[in-house]
């Protein structure tokens, strides 16, 4: 990529041993860290907010973006947030995407600034004119999703983790619960041809 | 691992680190039997591509598409990409749009390439040549003319002026192409000052059918155009016609004249609101100094209402060029561009706003970055249908219409449309579209009731226009005593189904189910003015208050039924009438203070007892209660704006009226006797005609009419008018006495003023004032005043009275009637 390289681009293969574990962080903000709030925030903020652009149709993101939902949601999930730890942290980044989708919904409802009514009331935010539709198509947008969510939880997250969220291979470790970010690549690699078997059905 | 393996793994990783990859170099490596999970790498690519999409195109350009030769992209857009090409064939330069989505999105590009294929049938001198169009390689292209030059736009921004007779040349050229476009079976919907460009030579070249090729049929469709070019009904949600590209070749001209726009707007809510309301900029104000016929030609194209509007762009185009014919200015065309030719250099091909099919809205423009691209919700409630076996049973049904219509009021961010309006479909057939069309509408509540003794069965649904998508529906299956909670049940459900609020708690009073239909039976009454309908009204009403003396709304329509008899001549005396008025108007006030109606009927009172300031509070108090409720305005307007001289707020009220009730021939007809008042007589005879190709008892907008006609300097038409009885009454021939004194009829004037001897002094000043009679004409108004002040102060404004400006007996008259 000539341009717009993500910072994380380069020291991919190192271990994240440097990174502290995204538990313990959640752990000590519930003992009233602020600086471990920081950091995770720090830490989550920006992939969530990469993915909500991906996913949401412009006007959506606008709002988002203007109450900073991302931010807004993420300090009170991290804040009232239980024991995740038996389900990993796989697990907690499908958890706050959906926190955020939800957020985002109950806004847009709250201002009323619901899109017309086409689809049975019912908001879907994934409907029209997302980036991701954009660039793929409304079609292939839903055979991406149809693949997507007949692979397995861990295999979801490489994609989700690397493609739409654009997480360093060691930030992707951490959330694979792989010990090096060139398994994590690996994985992401096996992940991604089996997404391309199974929209090929 | 097979090279076959390395291959694909080399491919993911590429993707999962978004960094480029030549696929006809994979495509060349890759096994025959992994094609198709290329094929699926390809499309997963394009994932890549969605955040930072700038990237996407550069490192994605093809060196050859088909036949063509990709020398360098000269645009991108939402829709994809422009290339220079070469056409190695025949050896010429052409300009490459391939279609980002057609990889992916394979149904979509049969409709792109058909509609590709009619564009290239096009051949006219003023229209980009389209030479063909293709699926090649998975991607959609179409191939043109590449044309060196600059669009409009550019050269606006770049600081040219157009004169009045470039301007006209432009619109002469650009409406042959349009022409040519529709023609060919096609609608452009994208014309604006981007899409149409002046080549070297300083020929005009209409470019881009970009939303005309891409998208198809659908949601979205109509905020698809660049918005401040698009004609309200699009705007609306209408679909693009052959005269709403003619709009917008209205607005082009507007803005190559002005710099400016007709319509202007900060998003895409306030170009509704501000096309609703009616804010334009005339041309003529903006350029004075055009000449007429130009500006008149322009602002035809522009005219919001279609039937008004230039029927093809052919029509512009012969409008256009006698009105040039006529302009003694002449001056060399495309001065401008020739000027920019020179410094030109810059190669470029329009069509970089056009959107990809399927994408809603139009995002590329600054106007609408940001803006809710929802529309505002507005609301109708169809009348219910009676499903009962009984006859006598039809006003219930009307009656549980009307208080769903009054319960929605109380939403917040609804915009409801007036009863009235939507009675008009009570007995057609349910076509959606039709009436959203016509009610302006996106949502219908719609439903039905049958009664069986003091069983009750009501349905309801709430109905999404766009595509006729119910979006809720109950049944509910009750005793009749539980109709309040039914109606009460169906609001709720309404705003919870589109995530609104009410505003304020539903009205809690509640009558006997038998008390309320008697009610209903009243109000059914109080439509036809008539004094006899008014005075059974009012016994009604009487007998509802009798059996409920809590129920607020029968007294706010006592009051009003008393008003109605006491306006008439013969009738009740004013005196009696305002001494009914008030107690009722009170008394219907104490019980609900939120009642719009309650308001609505003290203004009436307030305006009787000539106490102009404190009707006028009160009138503005019920419409802000409840603005659906279009009987009130009228009755502001006529008993108290026209009165106190405030015919702005009259008419910018029933201006506002007609959109919430656009089937109303009342608030149209008081708009036209309100335009009159102020002198705009061509503005109400539009409105007239229109009420009257409605109306199926002409003779009340066929008198405004006549007098319109009068006032225009078209007595002979107002008398012919009359002069056809089936059309009139013999009641109004009084009024024809100002056309009998324009056109130099003596003997029917002496004889109006000879029967006027014995009649109501109001009625003599009407002949008085007409043969110039001014004494006479005040002892009449004089007389008039003490009879019924309220209505003749409402006489003294109108332009059959001009003669009384300027007389010092004026002052006075109007300090009877407490005006300043």
């Amino acid at each position: 990529m000539p341009d717009n390289p993500r910072p994380t681009a380069n020291g991919e293969s190192e271990v994240p041993t440097a990174l502290e574990s995204t538990f313990d962080l959640i752990e000590r903000v519930r003992h009233g860290d602020r600086d471990a709030l920081d950091r995770l925030m720090a830490r989550h903020v920006g992939p969530l907010r990469r993915w909500v652009s991906g996913r949401l149709p412009r006007w959506a993101r606008d709002l988002a973006d203007t109450d900073d939902l991302v931010q807004d949601t993420l300090l009170r999930t991290f804040q009232k947030i239980g024991d995740f730890e038996h389900r990993g942290v796989g697990a907690l980044q499908a958890y706050l995407r959906q926190a955020v989708l939800n957020r985002v919904r109950d806004e847009l409802r709250h201002k009323a600034r619901t899109p017309p009514m086409v689809d049975g009331g019912a908001l879907s935010l994934e409907a029209e004119g997302s980036p991701l539709e954009e660039a793929m198509g409304r079609q292939a947008l839903e055979r991406y999703e149809a693949a997507l969510s007949r692979l397995t939880p861990g295999e979801r997250e490489a994609i989700v983790g690397r493609v739409e969220m654009e997480y360093s291979y060691a930030e992707l470790a951490e959330a694979l619960g792989k010990p090096s970010a060139d398994a994590a690549r690996k994985a992401a690699r096996r992940a991604l041809l089996r997404l391309a078997e199974e929209m090929r059905r | 691992m097979t090279p076959h393996d390395t291959l694909l793994d080399e491919v993911a990783d590429a993707i999962l680190d978004g960094t480029p990859i030549d696929w006809a170099d994979v495509d060349s490596r890759a096994d025959p039997a992994a094609r198709a999970l290329i094929d699926e790498l390809r499309t997963l690519s394009l994932l890549r591509s969605s955040g930072q999409a700038s990237d996407a195109s550069l490192r994605d350009q093809p060196s050859y598409w088909g036949h063509l030769r990709v020398l360098e992209r000269i645009g991108r857009g939402a829709f994809g990409e422009v290339y220079r090409a070469w056409e190695m064939s025949l050896d010429r330069e052409v300009a490459l749009k391939l279609v980002r989505v057609s990889g992916a999105d394979s149904d979509a590009s049969p409709s792109v390439i058909e509609e590709g294929r009619l564009l290239a049938r096009i051949r006219h001198p003023n229209v980009v040549t389209i030479h063909g169009a293709e699926r090649i390689d998975g991607r959609v292209g179409l191939w043109m003319e590449f044309i060196k030059g600059h669009t409009l736009e550019q050269l606006l921004r770049e600081g040219s002026r157009f004169s009045e007779t470039e301007v006209v040349r432009i619109g002469v050229e650009l409406c042959g192409a349009v022409s040519a476009v529709h023609a060919a079976g096609l609608v452009h919907r994208d014309i604006k000052a981007q899409n149409v460009m002046l080549d070297g030579d300083a020929r005009l070249v209409l470019m881009d059918f970009g939303t005309g090729l891409e998208l198809r049929d659908g949601p979205g469709i109509a905020t698809a155009g660049t918005p401040l070019y698009l004609s309200p009904e699009v705007l609306n949600g209408g679909p693009a016609t052959v005269q709403s590209d003619v709009y917008s070749i209205g607005v082009l001209l507007f803005h190559l004249l002005t710099n400016a726009f007709p319509v202007r707007a900060r998003d895409l809510d306030d170009l509704r609101r501000a096309h609703a309301s009616g804010e334009r900029t005339s041309l003529a104000t903006a350029r004075p100094d055009i000449s007429p016929r130009v500006a008149r030609a322009i602002e035809r194209a522009l005219d919001p209402a279609t039937d008004r509007r230039y029927g093809s762009a052919e029509s512009l185009r012969a409008a256009l060029a006698s009105a040039s014919r006529m302009s003694p200015r002449r001056r060399t065309a495309y001065a401008a561009a020739g000027v920019l030719a020179v410094a030109g250099g810059l190669w470029y091909v329009g069509a970089l706003n056009s959107r990809a099919p399927g994408q809603g809205m139009a995002l590329a423009s600054p106007l609408v970055r940001g803006a809710n691209p929802s529309q505002p919700l507005a609301i109708a409630v169809l009348p219910f249908r009676n499903l009962s076996s009984a006859p006598d049973t039809g006003h219930f049904a009307d009656g549980l219409t009307e208080e769903i219509t009054r319960n929605l009021t109380a939403i917040n961010g609804l915009q409801l449309r007036s009863q009235t309006s939507s009675a008009h479909f009570k007995d057609e057939p349910r076509d959606v579209a039709r009436i959203g069309e016509r009610l302006r509408v996106n949502l219908l509540v719609t439903g039905s009731v049958q009664r069986d003794g003091r069983q009750l069965r009501i349905t309801a649904q709430l109905v999404s226009v766009d595509g006729d998508v119910v979006l809720w529906s109950e049944r509910y299956d009750r005793t009749l005593e539980e109709v309040f909670a039914i109606q009460d049940e169906i609001s709720r459900a309404v705003a919870a189904k589109l995530n609104l609020t009410l505003a304020r708690p539903l009205p809690a009073y509640r009558p006997p189910v038998d008390t309320y239909e008697l009610y209903l039976q009243a109000r059914a009454k109080l439509v036809t003015v008539r004094t006899e309908s008014a005075r059974e009204a009012a016994r009604l009403f009487e007998q509802v208050i009798a059996s409920d003396p809590a129920y607020a709304p029968a007294y706010a329509g006592l009051a009003d039924a008393y008003a109605f008899m006491s306006w008439q001549i013969p009738g009740l005396s004013p005196q009696e009438g305002l001494r009914r008025m008030r107690p009722a108007a009170e008394k219907a006030i104490e019980l609900d203070p939120l009642l719009a109606e309650a308001h609505g009927a003290m203004g009436m009172t307030h305006a009787r007892a000539l106490d102009w300031e404190s009707a006028r509070q009160s009138f503005e108090r019920a419409i802000t209660l409840n603005p659906s409720l279009t009987h009130i305005q009228t009755n502001y307007v006529t008993s108290t704006l026209l009165q106190t001289g405030d015919v702005s707020r009259a008419i910018e009220l029933l201006e506002a009226a007609l959109v919430t009730d656009p089937m109303s021939l009342e608030v149209r007809r008081e708009l036209a006797f309100s335009l009159i008042v102020a002198g705009r007589y061509d503005d109400a005879l539009s409105h007239l005609r229109q009420a009257l190709a409605a109306d199926s008892n002409p003779q009340v907008s066929n008198l405004q009419l006549a007098r319109a006609l009068t006032f225009s300097g078209r007595p002979q038409e107002a008398v012919a008018l009359w002069e056809n009885r089936s059309a009139s009454e013999p009641d109004w021939e009084r009024w024809l006495t100002h056309a009998y004194v324009r056109l130099g009829r003596h003997a029917d004037v002496a004889r109006l003023v000879e029967s006027n001897r014995s009649d109501h002094p109001y009625r003599q000043a009407l002949v008085y004032s007409a043969v110039g009679d001014v004494d006479r004409t005040f002892a009449a108004l004089s007389e008039a005043v003490d009879l019924m002040p309220q209505r003749t102060a409402l006489l003294m404004v109108l332009p059959e009275m001009s003669l009384l400006n300027g007389d010092p007996r004026l002052p006075a008259l109007r300090k009877r009637l407490r005006l300043p």
